[in-house]
């Protein structure tokens, strides 16, 4: 199996970045890269990280793509990298995926296929918003949490279901 | 997130913050400003931001201080980059080109963001000024009352509709069947007063016949006479009642069928921007179902709430006048019953919305494994998915059973209130009876209209409900037929043959407000020639065809056929001058012939087959059983994607348009039958104006003229040697095709 998936990534020609052949750092307000192509060494001011998979696996398989839109490799794990380093691909990657945690729902709303949110944030914040086809852009996260996605094109998560006390729980259990 | 009218940002406020950091700042000077809220650097922080842009000075302010104050001529371009759940805005510097990140926010401002800076790199670009609404306020699809976003594709918030005005508009849907109407209004009083008659009869039977005081001096033809007045009335209720219904159905279907007719129209008159953003479900549920909720409130419900509340007022009025001691007797459960109705409804109501959800989801899991029962099979995975639906079918039973249950404890509950006021009534009469101030007659009669009280009373109790059901579907209907068309003809259009020049000029589009798919487009095409359009996938290609369709509007610039606008044309006579082959080809369910000649229903039997086989399918078409009678589509004959394509071809051929567009028209064939096709239409094309797009060059070997798009700009244009030559964008992806068959 690990020998297939090998020849796998050999015959995709996925280029994996660590600590050895890549470097990251901040240039003009934007995460820039220096890496080693297998050929030579190349710098690029801009670069651009997709996760894989951003409901499962936050800080594994990250694509890293340039300005041009090619992908020039993939973290598999950003602990591949030394700490200052993979602390500066998690910022870069919680700056670009922007999800505010829902501490409570204070109040849910549905009316015209429209379902209205008031809610308390991680941070305290009060804030208002709406979604639309609730049902299905609640997206359940692993065994407990789940993301929101509201109308806009905002994203909050919240990070156990379990854990949100009973009245929070009671408005949104409707949408599980 | 949405901004409450109170919080809701007015360009004003919007200035009155930004001068308080830069005096000089004014709306008349300004080409751009917006607020943002994330700080650019920190994930998580939030902040106060402006940006502020004029002729001459490009600013950034972060929570009441100036972090970026640079001259507006040092800039080139402004560009925004969407991340998840937020928008990054950065600039090019013009002396270097380097891009610098200026600010971050979250997506409630994304749109307006855009917009905003649209106006912004147009004056950047060529120093001009953009006219067009293009204001920071634009662009956001909101009500401007409730700050609530309207539904997709919509301009109408159903939270702001007044309902009275609804139900005055369905009113003036009804007005051509007033006379049914009102007719049976009049039988309604009729069939209330009938059934107010009945007890009354039953009374009189009682006290002067069954329990006479003096039975021998009972004739039997007064008795008789009862009894039949009584079958009388009973017969007349009915009679009364059929007559009713008949008139209301009448009235009711007539009026549905008028308006599913009014909201087919309006849907087919709309352009594709704003069809799209409807799902077709969406759209079917409008025309179907919710008309089908309209009509059933106006046949099923309505009427019966109109008979049981005259009864019920009747009933009342009658009961109040003879003792008002006993309408207060039996008005004590009233406000019970309609509470706790009303109450247990909303659970209840909670319970099955869960069922539906759960049912929606096995139906949605069952649909998923039958439309790929091949791939189920292919891969072995026909265990696996009868567990994903048994899970799915479990869930839903679960539900169920807990909803089922806990409604057959609750009914018996709410029945026992109801029939209690029963118990209090013969408490009450029975009283009167025994210290004879009352007589059985009476009794019975009591008790009926008590019966005849409470049965009004379930149904009033759901009025909310029914009557929000009603008012929500009539809301949703009257969106749709208040829809703008965006796409219609001039007061003045013109109706007139083409000859099949066209030439685009300048002309900028986006599907999104603010993010174009075409820049500054200028070409220009001479009837009878023939354009490639090559690129890469994503450049802008099928939309600048749907562009000279007139399926979208372009926002900038013109698009001209014969020196005139296609905005100047109507649109009927536009389109029937321009045929299209899609790679995606859409066939009706009906036979091949019907298929082909959809394009020109008054076609000969000679013209089908002969554009058939210019097409190259009239070789399969004649060889299936049925010939060109051969039932397609749904549960139809199952052509292959290439087959489905020539059947394409042949009817934009019948259509013999001034323009044939070809979008991947050709894809699916193999390249002989492509270059049999290709030589067909070149014969046909010689005074046609032929637009096409391929992916494979060879496709495009006849073509006059080649355009070469790239990110939504023409990058080259010139004959195929002409680009070979060149050693551009055209020449590399020849390069690769010819190295990809050489592998081949």
């Amino acid at each position: 199996m690990a020998e297939n998936e090998i020849m796998l990534e050999e015959a995709a020609k996925i280029h994996r970045l660590d600590s050895t052949n890549a470097k990251f750092y901040t240039k003009n307000g934007f995460l820039a890269m220096t890496y080693n192509d297998g050929e030579e060494e190349k710098n690029l001011d801009r670069v651009f990280l997709h996760r894989a998979f951003p409901f499962e696996l936050l800080w594994k398989y990250i694509s890293v793509i340039s300005d041009d839109g090619k992908e020039k490799g993939v973290i598999y794990d950003i602990k591949d990298f030394d700490d200052d380093i993979s602390a500066l691909i998690k910022t870069e990657l919680e700056r670009k995926y922007y999800s505010p945690t829902i501490k409570t729902i204070d109040s849910l709303k549905e009316r015209y296929g429209f379902s209205y949110w008031r809610v308390t944030l991680s941070d305290g914040r009060n804030l208002n918003f709406t979604m639309q086809d609730t049902f299905r852009n609640i997206v359940r996260v692993g065994e407990d949490g789940a993301i929101l996605l509201d109308v806009d094109g905002n994203r909050f998560v919240i990070k156990s279901i379990a854990g949100l006390d009973r009245k929070s729980y009671r408005r949104i259990e409707l949408y599980l | 997130m949405f901004i409450r009218k109170k919080e809701k940002t007015c360009v004003g406020g919007l200035y009155d913050e930004i001068k308080r950091i830069l005096p000089d700042a004014s709306a008349e000077e300004s080409l751009c400003t917006f607020r943002f809220n994330l700080d650019k650097d920190d994930p998580e922080k939030r902040i106060e931001g402006f940006f502020y842009a004029d002729k001459k000075r490009l600013c950034v302010i972060s929570d009441g201080e100036l972090v970026l104050d640079i001259d507006s001529s040092s800039v080139s371009e402004i560009k925004t980059d969407i991340g998840v759940g937020c928008i990054y805005v950065s600039y090019v510097e013009k002396s270097s080109g380097i891009i610098k990140l200026i600010c971050r926010s979250d997506m409630s401002s994304s749109k307006r963001i855009i917009h905003a800076l649209k106006k912004l790199n147009h004056y950047l670009e060529d120093g001009k000024e953009l006219h067009a609404s293009s204001d920071g306020e634009d662009g956001v699809d909101r009500c401007e009352k409730c700050g609530r976003p309207f539904q997709p594709g919509s301009k109408t918030c159903m939270h702001c509709t007044s309902k009275k005005k609804v139900v005055k508009r369905l009113w003036r849907v009804a007005s051509p069947y007033k006379g049914f109407i009102v007719s049976s209004i009049v039988l309604f009083f009729l069939v209330s007063v009938l059934n107010l008659a009945i007890p009354y009869i039953n009374k009189i039977l009682v006290d002067d016949y069954i329990k006479s005081e003096n039975p021998e001096a009972v004739s039997l033809f007064p008795f008789v006479l009862v009894v039949l007045s009584m079958l009388g009335t009973q017969l007349l209720v009915r009679g009364v009642s059929m007559v009713r219904s008949h008139l209301l159905i009448n009235a009711s279907n007539g009026m549905i069928v008028d308006l599913r007719k009014m909201l087919f129209d309006k849907i087919q008159k709309l352009s594709i921007s704003k069809i799209s953003k409807r799902t077709s479900g969406d759209l079917m549920s409008r025309v179907s179902s919710d008309t089908s909720q309209v009509q059933n409130f106006l046949v099923n419900y309505l009427p019966n709430v109109l008979e049981q509340l005259i009864l019920f007022i009747a009933v009342g009025t009658v009961i109040l006048v003879y003792d008002y001691k006993l309408f207060i007797l039996i008005m004590i459960p009233t406000p019970f019953v309609v509470l706790s109705f009303n109450l247990f409804w909303k659970f209840v109501m909670r319970m099955y919305r869960r069922r539906w959800q759960c049912s929606a989801q096995s139906n949605a899991v069952l649909h998923d494994i039958f439309s790929g029962i091949r791939v189920v099979k292919a891969f072995g995975m026909e265990h696996r998915e009868a567990e994903r639906y048994d899970k799915a079918a479990r869930d839903e039973r679960n539900i169920t059973e807990k909803a089922d249950c806990i409604w057959s404890i609750l009914m018996p509950i709410l029945q026992f209130f109801i029939s209690f006021g029963e118990f209090i009534i013969l408490y009450y009469v029975g009283n009167k009876i025994l210290g004879g101030e009352m007589t059985l007659g009476e009794m019975t009669l009591f008790s009926s209209y008590a019966g005849l009280i409470y049965g009004p009373l379930r149904m009033i109790a759901g009025i909310p409900r029914h009557a929000m059901r009603f008012l929500t579907s009539s809301s949703k209907i009257f969106e749709i037929l208040d829809e703008e068309i965006e796409i219609s003809d001039r007061e003045q259009s013109v109706d007139k043959a083409i000859k099949g020049d066209i030439e685009i000029n300048n002309v900028s589009f986006g599907y999104e407000s603010g993010t174009e798919v075409l820049h500054n487009i200028s070409l220009s095409i001479k009837s009878g020639e023939f354009i490639g359009l090559v690129g890469k996938s994503g450049t802008g290609k099928s939309t600048l065809i749907n562009l000279i369709m007139r399926m979208y509007d372009v926002e900038e610039g013109s698009i001209l056929v014969d020196g005139i606008d296609i905005r100047d044309y109507s649109q009927e006579s536009l389109r029937s001058q321009i045929g299209v082959v899609l790679q995606e080809t859409f066939l009706f369910s009906g036979s091949i012939y019907q298929n082909i000649a959809y394009a020109k229903p008054t076609a000969t039997r000679e013209e089908i087959i002969a554009v058939s086989k210019l097409a190259g399918c009239h070789e399969f078409i004649i060889k299936l059983p049925d010939g060109y009678n051969t039932k397609v589509g749904e549960k139809g004959y199952n052509l292959s994607g290439g087959e489905r394509q020539r059947v394409a071809i042949a009817r934009a051929l019948l259509h013999n348009p001034r323009i044939l567009i070809l979008d991947e028209a050709t894809a699916s064939l193999d390249t002989e039958t492509e270059k049999q096709i290709q030589d067909a239409l070149a014969n046909l094309s010689a005074n046609r104006t032929t637009i096409a797009i391929a992916h494979r060059l060879s496709t495009l070997r006849n073509a006059t003229k080649l355009v070469v798009i790239d990110k939504g700009r023409i990058a080259e244009t010139g004959t195929h040697d002409e680009l070979i030559e060149k050693k551009g964008i055209y020449y590399g992806l020849v390069m690769a095709q010819r190295e990809m068959s050489k592998m081949e």
